[in-house]
């Protein structure tokens, strides 16, 4: 009889509390951000001209002034900017030409209009100053009811109207369904503009090789790296020739940096023409009037149900509003919750009318929750209008709807295929965790002495790891068909191992404060059996040297559901590999060889245990012993996509995320009616993100996306007056919550490994963005008895709405 | 972000700032916890020639107690004075307004005799010298002079200072045994310019009837604004008083209206947050019996 | 912007609508006027500086008085730029008789402000568009009453 071996487990990392291997440098100041870098000798400073006008021509720009100025090298003007590049391509039929400056027009205060490159960043403001421009004002385009009047004033004139997008889609028995109604629940929906405000703004530093013909690019941009495709075939230089490098920290982005991509293309222009390198850092005007922000949208609701609260069917007829140009990768704030309209609920029958307009305001792009907030706020407030229309109570018609535990994977009417998850339990244990009676004692023991208190709850489906494909669901079947089929998102990791076994990681991810060192460590420590510090992680991308695919980068909270999957396959490349020669150099079979403790054990017996630091030597420095046909040396590039993210079919459906998450947020607040102040009394967020990786990491995203929704909610607004002049250009006037505005938050977890990415991990980070406006909403619109709620519920507005 | 070009001035003693503010005129800014002005340098909203920098005059750091009064020094910074433990004991409506000054980092640098002389209607200082009926010693190559609160402030960020006057120090009287204070105001995040900021200082008498009232209100005009209340004398300040004290500083300001707030949110924040302050002020025991 | 006022004026509607359509005296009262010229048909250009405390700004303006109904009143359109934005927009002038040689000039404005200084200036600019109101219709009383 022969015994199984013994065998030895390596220390399990994944799903532990681990700090953050990024905090000591961050936390002593020995971050590595874009401005702390100095990667060009002789390098020259940019500032830029800004359009005070929101619509008018440009009639000359007169630079003489400012070229006569000692220490300025160049100004560069959008006339040259369109001889020398090609405008940007975004992924709708209509011809909007956007060029990262102002050609002949500028279409929202804040747009490039010229830019000064200088011997330092004071002499190039000082330049601003002495450039002479005349324009032409124009009737601006501010709101979107004015976007969509046939005689609002195109802002792109080639395309003849500001409504630059229209498409309608239908899944299900819609009319049949309507037909079938008892009721019809209708209402209108506007969401508010706003964005993120990382602390470290964008930067950009940028070389033409003349030499080359080639543009390297240091840039704290966050992916997605189809955007370096998009970059380059701009800038007319094939990808080969445009290098973007990364820096090892980028401070907060929330998706905002990936909207750095028109100016990586101004300064590295600016580089070309002036013959320099130049750098330029935005500074926190610029940021707020310049980079990007989410849509704002109108959202008109129709849903049909049965008397006991039954939704039979939704019409949604959005209409997004994009700013001045539509830049890629929008439409897909439109688009990226279109295969999850239905959210968490079991709705059969789906028409949707979407358009897109364009107007004098900051375009738009990625934002933390990146459409969410937008589809909730209309979906969660029509949750909460048909329970009170129909006279029922809102937790039956929640619970009434939601998806069952036994229909996992759901396939959703529009193409969302809901992974996993139990809806009903998260549900109750965000009442249990409320303590949702007392809750309501609270709230009408408060209106019996007269005050005005409400309770708010909302659920939401939370995507993560969005397809390359869905937003192809933007153009017509026919136009689709023209081009080849996009699908799938995927990663790429490389782990090496250098001759005295030293690991290093190499993400493609582009993090920006999340902890993908700390995750990435943990995976690769379980699978290979080291130490956390052991491992060396970089986060620098550098699209010449690493890995990378278009789907690199950070954002809709794709880590956990991708890029972790492929640093453990890329692990597990390497751990096969030492595994393979640690059999061979101990004569046992392969399966026989466990990895722990930084030793290859055969058979659990540690005294023939080989360090893998000398497995890796002999990778390095005795290839001819390794077994034969092996490769020498140790590293290992792993891509991985999602199999599950299909492209879009001809029905117009699209599964846009690899996995689905679960929120259920609940709510008690007390509106001062005489000041218009809302109290949050009592917050509860319960969450569903598959398999947690790193709880402490999970909890700060679920505490960083409150905060994001709270500002949402209360109090951020890209504020324009009647003219389109922007009014929020500083923190004095766009204010974002602090801690001292953070109410305490309760969390919860119903965790459902996903089944359809290996580690079972869904993403986390967006979820409380896209439920928290809503919640409030729903809290303050219970508090007042008043239907019609807009965002962000600041004291004025709350005030005015009493008034009323 | 970077200022225009400014020459910049280290005097190292006042009669040194004095000339120098002499020779400048209008030309020269001064410079001393930088909290309102260094942001406006950046934003290039103001582009003066001249700088001068009073962080090198020692002397002018004191706190001290002179003719009944705390007497604070220009380079008194903000945190200091919420930090001074006699100061607070002397004029214990600092204790109340400091904290609502910006933030922590703002009162390491910020001081409260720059934020006089800033004359931001909606900041707390200025408001707090207007209740206390402070005033500031004011020194030029010509002289030194005493400006009073209601003297001082002229309309918005603009005081009756001439261009070679520097602000020496503040003069906040220190409370009668018998004075009472309170300092509220509305803001839409911690350490915000308050929407609307009211403050008062009440004295009862044996009776329990008012004895002294002074009601002033910030943001909510050019100036800080002390409200007429003298006819409120002698009354038990009870709820119909309050009311009509409430009911009188709403309609005797004229705010401004912005996007955060229109001038009729603040006129109702004014009537609301007076009503709560004086109410908050009424002797237990009056309160028990009303 | 919006806002209105009103000031009390010894002389006659007459006299004093033919005295807001002297350029001379325009330059004289626009606050912070200089280089004013006159380019005929009732338009002007100057380089007008404005500000209140601290902050100021240079604009590049130019004046069009519009809409004269003599002598109720008029319409002066402004438009100015300059390195902290642009203002654009209208004063309205409307005199009324109150008394022989006593006329009541009400004037009001409705004033955009875009750019750099609407953006970090917000909580100012009410502020702003009062006193350079205030300013301009004081020293109009100063200057009726000098001639």
């Amino acid at each position: 009889m022969i015994e199984s071996p013994a065998r030895t487990r390596p220390r399990r990392w994944i799903g532990e509390a681990v700090p953050r291997k990024e905090d000591p440098a961050l936390l002593t100041g020995a971050g590595r951000f874009i401005d702390d870098l100095d990667p060009f000798p002789h390098t020259h400073h940019a500032a830029i001209l800004r359009s005070p006008h929101a619509h008018a021509r440009i009639l000359s720009i007169d630079s003489t002034r400012a070229m006569a100025l000692e220490g300025v090298k160049a100004v560069l003007t959008g006339a040259r900017v369109a001889e020398i590049s090609k405008p940007f391509h975004a992924g709708i039929t209509e011809p909007v030409h956007f060029y990262p400056i102002a050609v002949d027009k500028v279409r929202y205060v804040g747009e490039p209009v010229a830019v000064v490159v200088a011997k330092d960043r004071y002499i190039a403001e000082d330049a601003l100053e002495l450039i002479d421009v005349e324009y032409e004002r124009l009737a601006p385009v501010v709101e979107i009811d004015r976007a969509l009047a046939a005689d609002s004033l195109p802002l792109h004139e080639n395309v003849g109207s500001n409504v630059v997008h229209e498409r309608s889609f239908t899944y299900g028995e819609v009319d049949a369904a309507f037909a079938a109604a008892e009721e019809v629940v209708e209402a209108t929906f506007r969401f508010p503009k706003y964005a993120s405000t990382p602390i470290e703004t964008y930067g950009v530093i940028a070389q033409y090789q003349r030499g080359t013909n080639t543009y390297a690019i240091h840039a704290n941009f966050q992916g997605p790296f189809v955007l370096h495709t998009l970059l380059a075939s701009a800038l007319c230089v094939p990808g080969n020739r445009l290098r973007i490098l990364v820096p090892p920290d980028i401070g907060g982005s929330f998706g905002i940096k990936a909207l750095l991509y028109p100016y990586m293309g101004l300064i590295a222009l600016a580089s070309k023409e002036s013959g320099v390198p130049v750098k330029w850092i935005e500074d926190r005007l610029e940021h707020l009037c310049a980079s990007s922000s989410l849509t704002d949208r109108l959202t008109h609701v129709q849903a049909a149900v049965l008397r006991d609260g039954t939704i039979l069917a939704l019409r949604l007829d959005h209409v997004d509003n994009v700013g001045a140009y539509v830049r890629a990768p929008e439409p897909a704030c439109l688009y990226r919750m279109h295969g999850t309209s239905t959210g968490a609920y079991r709705i059969p029958a789906l028409a949707i009318h979407n358009r897109l307009v364009t107007t004098n305001k900051l375009p738009t792009g990625l934002n933390r929750g990146y459409g969410g907030q937008e589809h909730y706020f209309a979906l969660e407030r029509t949750i909460a209008l048909i329970a009170k229309r129909l006279h029922l109570d809102r937790l039956d018609v929640v619970r009434r709807n939601l998806v069952r535990a036994d229909e996992f994977p759901y396939h959703a009417p529009a193409g969302s295929v809901l992974d996993s998850g139990d809806y009903h339990t998260a549900f109750d244990e965000a009442l249990r965790l409320a303590g949702y009676q007392d809750l309501l004692a609270t709230r009408d023991r408060a209106r019996a002495q007269g005050r005005s208190a409400g309770i708010g709850l909302a659920c939401v489906v939370e995507p993560s790891g969005s397809s390359m494909g869905y937003i192809t669901i933007a153009l017509p079947l026919e136009q689709r068909k023209k081009s080849l089929p996009k699908s799938g998102a995927a990663e790429a990791v490389t782990i090496a191992l250098d001759p005295s076994g030293a690991i290093t990681v190499r993400l493609g991810t582009a993090p920006q404060g999340q902890g993908h060192q700390t995750v990435t460590a943990q995976i690769v420590a379980e699978e290979l059996g080291v130490t956390l510090e052991s491992i060396e992680v970089v986060a620098e991308v550098d699209t010449q040297t690493s890995p990378w695919t278009i789907a690199s980068g950070t954002y809709s909270s794709r880590f956990a559901p991708i890029a972790a999957v492929a640093v453990q396959q890329a692990a597990r490349k390497v751990a096969m590999k030492l595994r393979t020669i640690a059999a061979q150099q101990c004569d046992v079979p392969l399966d026989d060889i466990d990895l722990a403790d930084g030793l290859a054990i055969p058979r659990g017996d540690r005294s023939k245990a080989i360090p893998l630091k000398r497995l890796a030597g002999l990778a390095h420095w005795n290839p001819l012993a390794l077994p034969s046909g092996m490769e020498p040396g140790v590293y290992e590039t792993s891509y991985y996509s999602v199999p599950i993210l299909e492209a879009p079919d001809d029905l117009d459906r699209v599964n846009s995320s690899a996995v689905y998450g679960f929120v259920v947020d609940i709510c008690l607040i007390e509106v001062d009616r005489e000041t218009g102040k809302i109290e949050i009394q009592r917050y509860v967020s319960v969450h569903d993100t598959g398999r947690m990786l790193n709880p402490l990491l999970a909890e700060g995203q679920i505490r960083g996306g409150f905060a994001h929704g709270l500002g949402g909610a209360l109090m951020e607004e890209m504020v324009y007056d009647e003219q389109g002049a922007l009014l929020s250009g500083t923190f004095v006037d766009y204010l974002c919550p602090t801690a001292a505005e953070i109410p305490p938050l309760t969390i919860g977890h119903v965790d459902t490994p996903s089944p359809f990415s290996p580690l079972g991990a869904k993403g986390i980070g967006e979820g409380n963005s896209m439920s928290v406006p809503v919640t409030i909403a729903n809290a303050v619109a219970d508090a007042l008895g008043i239907d019609d709620i807009t965002l962000p519920l600041t004291p004025r507005r709350v005030w005015e709405m009493v008034q009323r | 972000m970077k200022p225009a070009r400014f020459d910049y001035y280290l005097p190292a003693t006042l009669e040194e700032a004095l000339a120098t503010l002499s020779e400048l005129g209008s030309d020269g800014k001064v410079l001393a916890g930088g909290q309102s002005l260094v942001p406006m340098l950046n934003m290039r909203i103001a582009q003066p020639a001249a700088l001068i920098d009073i962080n090198g005059l020692v002397d002018l750091d004191a706190i001290t107690c002179e003719h009944g009064a705390l007497r604070v020094g220009a380079m008194v910074r903000q945190a200091t004075l919420e930090r001074s433990g006699p100061a607070l004991g002397q004029v214990p409506l600092l204790a109340q307004a400091l904290p609502l000054v910006g933030h922590w980092q703002t009162r390491n640098r910020g001081t409260l005799c720059g934020s006089l002389a800033h004359a931001d209607p909606s900041a707390e200082l200025p408001l707090l010298l207007s209740v206390l009926n402070g005033s500031v010693e004011v020194h030029s190559s010509r002289g030194v002079r005493t400006v009073a609160a209601r003297d001082l402030f002229v309309s918005f960020f603009t005081t009756s200072l001439e261009a070679d006057e520097l602000i020496v120090a503040a003069y906040l009287p220190i409370a009668p045994a018998r004075r009472r204070y309170a300092f509220n105001e509305f803001a839409q995040r911690h350490g915000d310019f308050a929407l609307v900021s009211v403050a008062c200082a009440v004295e009862f008498d044996e009776q329990g009837m008012l004895a002294h009232l002074t009601l002033a209100l910030g943001g909510a005009g050019e100036v800080p604004l002390v409200v007429e209340a003298a006819d409120a004398l002698g009354r038990l300040l009870d709820r119909e008083l309050i009311a009509a004290l409430a009911e009188r500083a709403s309609t005797a300001c004229d705010p401004p209206s912005d996007h955060h707030a229109s001038a009729a949110f603040r006129r109702q924040l004014v009537r609301t947050l007076t009503g709560r302050m004086l109410t908050a002020l009424v002797p237990q025991e009056e309160a028990a019996a009303t | 912007m919006i806002g209105e006022g009103s000031i009390e004026l010894e002389d006659a509607a007459e006299h004093v609508y033919q005295a807001l359509l002297d350029p001379e005296l325009l330059q004289r009262t626009i606050p912070g006027c200089r280089n004013f010229e006159d380019q005929g048909e009732r338009r002007y250009a100057a380089l007008m500086e404005a500000g209140v405390g601290p902050i100021k700004g240079a604009f590049k303006a130019k004046f069009a008085v519009t809409d004269v109904r003599p002598p109720e009143g008029y319409t002066l359109q402004v438009e100015g730029q300059g390195t902290p934005g642009s203002v654009f927009g209208r004063v309205t002038v409307s005199l009324v008789s109150s008394a022989p040689q006593r006329t009541q000039l009400r004037y009001a404005y409705d004033i955009n402000v875009s750019g750099k200084i609407a953006m970090v200036g917000q909580r100012m600019l009410d502020a702003a568009a009062k006193m350079v109101a205030a300013q301009f219709f004081k020293r109009l009383r100063e200057e009726l009453a000098a001639r």
